[in-house]
């Protein structure tokens, strides 16, 4: 069953993928717009742009550039980014680690955090520590992140000088040896724990500020969870067995109540991995989402194009992930 | 008496009596058409000492500038030229540099200089590359023949020739260079492969090549090594301008040909795509890391020519930074070292008091403008004359931006060569815009008004603009989009009726000292649409003949009064645009920087080679 829902959702991700080339292909070739014209500047001559547009091959119908662009997705072939000039794909494999590594910690931040938080306001509704778990969900949903990474920024770089500002690492070290092209695994692999530290500082900030939009879904929906499993009757039952409630709470009730959450988080992590934008910008790190908001701005058709794709293909697989694992998680459910 | 010879007259009259500076005399004397010699006899007669002239420069005198600097040490930098006075009717002396700087300090050898930058720099080929960023990256990697020298727009010092100058009619000239030129990549910089190098940037056909290309017909030919020390270039004509035009920060950079002979392929015979992620010159400075969308970092090259005798930093950084907030938090905290017009005028004021920083504001050649449709409904001289009366220049250059814009006459400013001062100059005056729009609109008429979203500044001088043109009756549509939308529109092909009737936020300044060459991009007919700037679709017939006459080279005299005529079309008489100020560029840079020169034809620019810190 589960080969068969594999094979079914592998084949939809396809069509998924075409559908979403087309339609972003078409969108982005509609808005009138000469990138040509921005590569050279507005000091180059008309005859320049004219070369440019050529070399780039900007000049034949768009039904062409597309098909062109379509063969060379099959060897991951994306073509050169008109903003930064170099093939898309160094570009992905320069970026996306970067937002992907900055997106995992921040969504570990918010699951450490947030599931315990979540569980014990559950726990212990209407308390000190259940008002508290609110105030720190509403905060996350109400203060815009951009706020919150200046702000993070301005007291513990600008004023306290506890962290840096930004950026992956400081400008003159150079990264570790590329295995999961992750800074802070890399480093721990390469037991390099001097560089771990330094790439963990640099990391604490743009997590916090981007795990803490993140923690209030989580801790709701663990406490949501939580509060109706704990009210079934099997967990009553549980409990007059004699099962200690350390045991009904962790082994019985919390595993029903994160099936919603396991669907939040699965959502979660592909609006992680698209790249927060401006939390890219304000600290200056260097991942998909500032790359893709440039491409924007520079009618890079090749690099927007290719972070459609993958971000298409990235919500795609973490859907498939999320039904997967509710098999793991609930027995009683079945695809059939 | 013929109105030049009575201001010839009023020239000498006023020179006489020390109402004016040399470069006043120089200036003027220029714009009437006087020869070098009469303009010395004045200059000797009046005290003012020989004009500089030499065999390789025009004007000869430097920019001036006011002196002053704002509060704070009280001292002047050395940064700060001294001033000049202005003449009555005229603009007012363009503020100099303005610094904060303090002195003294003892050098440090040694270092790092940390510059930020607002944006990536995607191009790192300095003979395709065409913006002030990248050019401020060469600075540090590649050199060119000779360089502008200090502040001066009109003055040159050596960079890879030692000597230069022209052949007796004009239409030759021949550098000899240093000794001991070295690329990065350890080959010899000789003539022969100068000469490469200009073939490179002239057949490759991109961004700058026009900067040389202009004055060389064919680059197989028409440049030449006849010795490993000497390079000839043979001119179309003979055109002073060309000086100017090697001196430029766009393109005449000196790649090595062994560089490009190893990356070419049969597709990319110019190797264009390995340049654009790799350097190799002559500078200071080589390319240590190179990630344009980050940072670049360069270290000193043991091999400089010029040695390291002295005081000179081992690195230069530039570091990419987006966001105006932290840029502002990066150099308030010292974690950066400079940088130049990337935060708001506001931050700017502030930061001046700051002592752990100096602020540099200086002249530049850049105009700012706002671009009127002359192409659709503004058509009428007289309608543009109006919305040049109804702008509100005082509100915009000290309410908005507190001083870094001056005032100006024109397209040109006093750092441009071709510049004349008498040019008349708008004054907001509400009633004569009324009387002169009201003669083709009716009050109640909407106009619109396109600008680049993002910037405050500008959207607050379409506001005020807004407020004025509705206190005479009519109204103004501000309508802000993405600037790459923006510069899609401005330089695409769709016709002037489907275009704003004003273009908000324009400005250019000329790739070398040359009035022609802000001119024609942005107001020769033919450099309407996809052709070129004149995003206004501007055309009026005396003009394109004067920049036609211009372009081959002509005297000084004739190319003075020729520009003279340009300028008092484009204001006077057939406005294309309501000219608002002349940028003052600012640098702020950690106030234990020194060595910074400014120039306003480099702007952005920094040598880094005579830059060092103090302790």
């Amino acid at each position: 069953m589960l080969a068969q829902l594999l094979v079914k959702r592998l084949i939809s991700v396809i069509f998924v993928l075409i559908g979403l080339s087309i339609i972003t292909f078409t969108l982005s070739h509609i808005v009138p717009a000469d990138p040509a014209r921005l590569i050279a500047g507005p000091r180059a001559s008309a005859d320049t742009v004219k070369l440019i547009r050529h070399q780039y091959g900007l000049d034949q119908p768009v039904y062409v550039q597309y098909v062109k662009y379509m063969k060379g997705i099959f060897t991951l072939d994306f073509g050169t980014s008109l903003s930064t000039l170099r093939p898309v794909r160094t570009d992905l494999g320069r970026y996306f680690p970067a937002t992907a590594e900055l997106s995992l910690t921040a969504l570990l931040f918010s699951l450490v955090v947030g599931i315990p938080l979540g569980i014990v306001s559950a726990l212990k509704p209407n308390t000190i520590i259940d008002y508290f778990g609110r105030v720190i969900s509403v905060s996350g949903l109400a203060i815009p992140v951009f706020w919150l990474a200046l702000m993070c920024q301005f007291l513990f770089f600008a004023k306290l000088g506890w962290l840096p500002d930004g950026q992956r690492l400081p400008i003159n070290t150079a990264p570790p040896r590329s295995i999961t092209h992750l800074y802070t695994i890399d480093a721990l692999i390469t037991g390099n724990l001097p560089l771990f530290w330094t790439a963990l500082e640099h990391l604490v900030m743009p997590a916090f500020v981007l795990g803490f939009g993140v923690l209030p879904v989580i801790t709701r929906m663990v406490r949501a969870g939580m509060l109706e499993t704990l009210g079934l009757d099997y967990i009553r039952t549980a409990r007059s067995k004699g099962l200690s409630e350390r045991a009904t709470v962790m082994r019985h009730a919390l595993r029903n109540a994160l099936l919603p959450t396991v669907t939040v988080i699965g959502m979660q992590i592909g609006v992680l991995l698209s790249g927060d934008i401006l939390v890219e910008i304000i600290f200056s790190w260097p991942g998909i989402g500032r790359y893709a908001i440039t491409g924007v701005t520079q009618f890079d058709y090749n690099a927007i194009m290719a972070v459609t794709l993958i971000i298409g293909f990235i919500y795609v697989f973490m859907n498939l992930l999320v039904d997967i694992s509710y098999l793991i998680l609930d027995p009683r459910i079945s695809y059939s | 008496m013929p109105d030049n010879d009575m201001r010839a007259v009023r020239l000498i009259a006023d020179a006489m009596s020390h109402r004016l500076t040399r470069r006043d005399i120089i200036t003027r004397g220029l714009a009437l058409g006087l020869s070098f010699s009469t303009i010395g006899w004045v200059l000797a007669a009046c005290g003012k000492g020989s004009s500089s002239s030499t065999a390789t420069s025009q004007s000869g005198s430097s920019t001036s500038a006011a002196s002053g600097s704002t509060a704070g040490s009280g001292s002047s930098s050395s940064s700060s030229t001294t001033t000049a006075a202005s003449a009555s009717g005229s603009p007012a002396a363009f503020s100099g540099a303005v610094s904060n700087a303090p002195t003294g300090g003892t050098p440090v050898n040694g270092g790092t200089f940390t510059i930020v930058f607002p944006g990536a720099t995607a191009d790192l080929d300095p003979q395709s590359a065409y913006d002030n960023q990248a050019s401020c990256v060469f600075f540090g990697v590649y050199e060119m023949l000779i360089m502008l020298k200090g502040n001066s727009t009109f003055e040159y010092q050596p960079m890879l020739a030692k000597e230069w100058g022209p052949s007796s009619d004009g239409t030759e000239w021949t550098f000899t260079l240093f000794d001991n030129i070295k690329f990065h990549d350890g080959t010899v910089c000789d003539a022969a492969a100068v000469v490469k190098s200009f073939q490179r940037m002239l057949k490759m056909g991109l961004g700058p090549h026009d900067v040389i290309g202009r004055f060389v017909e064919n680059p197989d030919t028409d440049i030449t090594a006849p010795d490993a020390k000497t390079v000839k270039f043979k001119l179309k004509t003979a055109n002073p301008i060309f000086e100017a035009a090697v001196a430029s920060e766009y393109g005449p950079f000196i790649v090595s040909p062994d560089a490009v002979d190893k990356h070419k392929t049969d597709q990319d015979p110019w190797a264009h795509q390995w340049f654009v992620q790799n350097m190799v010159g002559t500078g200071p400075y080589i390319a240590d890391q190179v990630n344009p969308q980050e940072q670049i970092v360069l270290k000193q090259f043991k091999d400089y020519y010029r040695g390291w005798d002295g005081n000179h930093f081992d690195q230069i950084i530039f570091r990419v930074v987006e966001d105006t907030a932290t840029r502002q938090q990066l150099i308030v905290g010292g974690s950066v070292d400079a940088l130049t017009n990337a935060l708001t005028p506001k931050a700017v004021d502030e930061l001046k008091q700051n002592k752990a920083l100096q602020v540099i504001a200086y002249p530049s050649t850049n105009v700012n403008w706002s671009t009127l449709n002359a192409g659709d409904r503004l058509k009428d001289p007289d309608v543009r004359k109006g919305f040049c009366y109804a702008f509100p220049y005082d509100d915009v250059r000290n309410g908005v931006y507190k001083g870094l814009v001056t005032e100006t006459n024109g397209p040109l400013t006093p750092t441009t060569r071709g510049y004349d001062k008498n040019v008349f100059i708008y004054k907001t005056d509400l009633d004569k815009a009324k009387q002169l729009i009201s003669k083709q609109f009716k009050p109640g008429e909407k106009f619109s008004w396109m600008l680049a979203s993002g910037d405050d500044g500008t959207k607050s001088v379409a506001t005020l603009m807004q407020a004025n043109l509705q206190q005479i009756g009519f109204d103004l549509d501000i309508r802000e989009v993405e600037r790459s939308a923006e510069t899609n529109l401005a330089y695409g092909d769709s016709p002037p009726a489907q275009r704003p009737d004003i273009f908000g936020d324009w400005g250019w300044w000329p790739d070398y000292n040359d009035g022609y060459n802000e001119i024609y991009p942005n107001f020769y007919s033919k450099s309407a649409g996809s052709a070129g700037s004149n995003v206004g679709y501007y055309n009026n017939p005396r003009l394109d003949q004067i920049l036609e006459t211009v372009a081959p080279g002509v005297s000084d005299a004739d190319y003075n009064k020729l520009l003279a005529e340009a300028q008092n079309i484009m204001t006077e008489l057939d406005p294309p645009a309501i000219f608002w100020g002349t940028i003052q560029w600012y640098t702020i840079m950690n106030a234990k920087v020194r060595g910074f020169e400014w120039n306003p034809i480099y702007l952005n620019s920094y040598y880094f080679y005579n830059m060092y810190k103090v302790k």
